[in-house]
């Protein structure tokens, strides 16, 4: 999946979206993955991430919570393999223009009906396109309990209603917060935690999803 | 697979999403009151908020909303009403209905109520001022006497009086929100 800009977006806030979004860049890095994250969201969550000792791992992080955003993830993809957007957990012209050029959008959802509700404005707008365009999406459920029956819930209902969501989920960890005060992710401090296989499991879904769609896109248009 | 039985989570199916467009959801409960109109159903053209004294005024829209629910609920009683299988006596307890309607709303807006006079004009809504409306209470209620069909004239009867307490209520829920009490003259000008 060479040069890709996954957007990361939903419209409720703290719903993991920067958490994601800096999780999966330092992962690719790690695995030799030229990865750059744009930080779109006025509350500068990554920017502030990347300012502690660790500074996720060296991955890129460029601030633009302005409406152009998508201009700079644009300019940015040539430079990177993938290059992640983190976008305001509520809705702005800047997520839309983003979801406007993005090759893959991920959906972090908490599994309670607070979450899926607002969840769904953002699915709406993916759905029927932005700019005249419908990005390809995932829903992801994100702060799980491990095993709890709403998370099953809630799984199957989205699918059931037509909404794609990943097999690997985010469980509710402390090291994620741990970490956080390293300004590293999981991945970074021990490879083989379990929260590091998650992200690792969600890295490997996002690659095979997106490398399977730029190969329809390719066929399509040969 | 769970052994809770856990409510809906998931309200809207993507081919829900797909009929209805970019479409905004439209219902809300009644105790939810919307200060503003939402701006998110059209992200592409910009909709400027229309104060209406309603709108502006959480109390006030809040009253109105009962006042809707109280039309809503006599409106449901007379078609209750309207399925007497009894001729004539089934416009005149409507006619009692609605007099009880406009009491319920005269309470609501703190408006003084007086029985005769609003009978009076209830009666004059129902006749006068609506004659079309009227000839389909009368047909109905005519067609009771006829034997075989009862059925139907029943239906039609009970669907007429619920329509015809809706637009009363309706029009007593306007006069009364621009301040005005049971006056004859001002509703009949409607």
């Amino acid at each position: 999946m060479a040069h890709s800009i996954i957007t990361v977006a939903t419209m409720k806030g703290g719903s993991g979206k920067s958490t994601l979004a800096s999780c999966l860049a330092v992962h690719w890095q790690l695995k030799g993955r030229r990865a750059a994250i744009i930080d779109a969201d006025p509350q500068s969550t990554i920017v502030r991430l990347a300012a502690r000792e660790k500074a996720l791992g060296g991955v890129p992080v460029i601030e633009d919570a302005t409406d152009d955003a998508f201009k700079t993830a644009q300019r940015l993809v040539g430079e990177y393999d993938t290059v992640i957007i983190d976008t305001p957990g509520f809705r702005s012209q800047a997520t839309l223009a983003c979801l406007g050029v993005t090759d893959f959008v991920l959906v972090p959802v908490k599994p309670s009906p607070f979450d899926v509700d607002r969840m769904l404005d953002t699915l709406n707008v993916l759905i029927n396109g932005v700019s005249g365009r419908r990005p390809v999406f995932r829903c992801v459920l994100t702060q799980t309990t491990r095993d709890s029956v709403i998370a099953k819930h809630i799984r199957s209902e989205l699918a059931e209603a037509g909404f794609p969501v990943l097999d690997s989920e985010m469980t509710n960890r402390v090291v994620y917060a741990e970490a956080a005060l390293w300004g590293a992710t999981p991945s970074l401090l021990d490879k083989k935690s379990p929260a590091a296989r998650e992200i690792a499991a969600i890295a490997d879904e996002v690659t095979h999803i997106c490398e399977s769609t730029t190969h329809v896109i390719r066929a399509a248009s040969a | 697979m769970n052994k809770k039985k856990f409510p809906k989570a998931v309200l809207r199916t993507a081919e829900q999403m797909r009929e209805a467009g970019a479409a905004p959801r439209s219902e809300s409960p009644d105790n939810v009151i919307e200060m503003v109109p939402k701006s998110e159903a059209a992200p592409t053209t910009t909709i400027a908020a229309q104060p209406t004294a309603a709108s502006t005024d959480p109390a006030m829209a809040l009253r109105r909303r009962q006042a809707v629910a109280i039309v809503e609920r006599y409106a449901n009683y007379s078609a209750i009403g309207g399925a007497l299988p009894v001729p004539l006596a089934n416009a005149a307890a409507i006619t009692a209905l609605l007099v009880r309607m406009v009491k319920s709303l005269s309470d609501l807006y703190g408006v003084p109520f007086e029985r005769t006079r609003t009978r009076s004009i209830v009666i004059a809504l129902m006749g006068g001022a609506l004659p079309t409306g009227f000839a389909t209470i009368a047909t109905s209620t005519i067609s009771l006497f006829v034997p075989g069909v009862n059925v139907l004239g029943l239906a039609v009867s009970s669907v007429t009086s619920g329509a015809y307490a809706r637009s009363i209520g309706q029009l007593f829920i306007e006069h009364f929100e621009n301040g005005a009490a049971v006056d004859f003259r001002s509703i009949i000008k409607r």
